[in-house]
């Protein structure tokens, strides 16, 4: 027997070889001492597939730690989303919170996800009408209140889109996060209030 | 009669979706992880596949007995790891081979440093096999349809790779006598 046929036969996941490579081992000191050798390797692997490393990212409960989103988004929510946002961003006392780390799962994911998915639609709908509306900022003809009344839109539109892009990133890496989500949903909403507000105001202007 | 079907991780799930959800990352979060930073070697790329796995299996809990569960997850989570390896291969990533292994956790024992240093410096097919087979308990057979290999390889790669370490953890001679005669 070669010892490319004994070394076969250890690694066998047959018991009949393992043990008929015990056998021929038994009587060859330098194969017995390769089996040997075999055993303890098999006991360090057991050894390190009972490792559990502990997961750091968000839980299926909540947990103690705060919200690992970036800080400028928690500025940028407050700022932009109010203090309601604010709130529900950071976890506010005397309010219902949506703790740091708490998954949306099943039927609350799917609900959300349908709120969104209205949101985004409301505003495709809107935005091709908005942005006719802010190109007349290019216009030499605008009147100074109209300028004034369309830049406010326009810094209001890019502060949302900052916050959308931020909450969106971090939801790619953490897509069930609850504060996350709702804070998503609520800048999608205010985005379409700003766009419907841009375009009604210029209607009538 | 009552207990004849067991209860399935979908009747589960839809039972208590969020309770489903916790208990999901609880129970198994950690050691899938661990499965996953042995095959992939990248704490970041380890996370990205035990989170992707278990929020499929929120959004689409499978029909199967609850207890059949960890092993599932297992599965889904080596096919997921294999899946990637193969992805990074095909967009030119970075050599297998010149990954440094994934940083300790917590105070690990030399023994365990060492091998995982010797493991990570194998070739990386036999790096996979000895981790799919020795460590995480697939047979050759699962291997061999896993990675697109016969039974035969898989073996051989496992002898090659068990060789090397020896050679490498325990000082022994890469290969004894090549020739013995079966009584």
């Amino acid at each position: 027997m070669t010892y490319e046929e004994f070394r076969l036969l250890c690694v066998s996941d047959d018991p009949a070889d393992r043990e008929r490579a015990r056998q021929i081992a038994s009587a060859h000191p330098l194969w017995a001492e390769t089996l040997a050798a075999d055993a303890r390797l098999l006991e360090a692997a057991r050894l390190w597939r009972d490792e559990a490393p502990p997961w750091s990212r968000i839980r299926a409960k909540p947990v103690r730690r705060r919200a690992r989103w970036p800080r400028v988004a928690l500025v940028a929510a407050s700022l932009v989303l109010g203090v309601p946002a604010l709130v529900l961003v950071i976890g506010g006392a005397d309010v219902p919170r949506a703790s740091d780390g708490e998954l949306l799962a099943g039927r609350a994911l799917a609900d959300v996800d349908v709120a969104l998915r209205d949101q985004r639609r409301a505003i495709g709908a809107l935005e091709s009408a908005g942005s006719r509306r802010l190109a007349r900022l290019e216009s030499p003809d605008l009147r100074g209140d109209d300028a004034s009344r369309l830049l406010v839109a326009r810094a209001r539109l890019e502060a949302l889109d900052g916050t959308i892009a931020r909450l969106e990133e971090y939801l790619a890496t953490n897509p069930l996060h609850r504060s996350a989500r709702l804070a998503l949903l609520d800048a999608y909403q205010r985005k379409r209030i700003a766009l419907d507000e841009l375009v009604r105001g210029e209607d009538r202007a | 009669m009552e207990g004849e079907h067991p209860q399935t991780v979908a009747d589960a799930a839809a039972a208590d979706p969020e309770g489903f959800a916790t208990a999901l990352w609880d129970r198994h979060a950690s050691p899938l992880l661990g499965t996953a930073l042995r095959i992939l070697r990248q704490r970041e790329d380890a996370e990205d596949v035990v989170q992707e796995a278990l929020i499929a299996t929120v959004a689409k809990p499978p029909a199967i007995p609850s207890s059949a569960l960890p092993a599932w997850l297992h599965r889904v989570v080596v096919n997921r790891c294999l899946d990637r390896l193969r992805r990074e291969r095909r967009h030119g990533a970075e050599t297998l081979s010149t990954i440094p292994p994934a940083a300790a956790d917590s105070s690990p024992s030399p023994r365990r440093i060492d091998l995982q240093r010797a493991v990570a410096a194998l070739p990386e097919r036999a790096r996979l096999v000895f981790v799919l087979h020795d460590v995480e308990g697939l047979q050759h057979a699962e291997i061999a349809a896993l990675l697109g290999i016969s039974s035969g390889t898989s073996k051989s790669q496992l002898f090659r790779a068990r060789d090397l370490l020896r050679h490498r953890l325990l000082g022994t001679r890469p290969r004894a006598s090549a020739r013995v005669d079966e009584e």
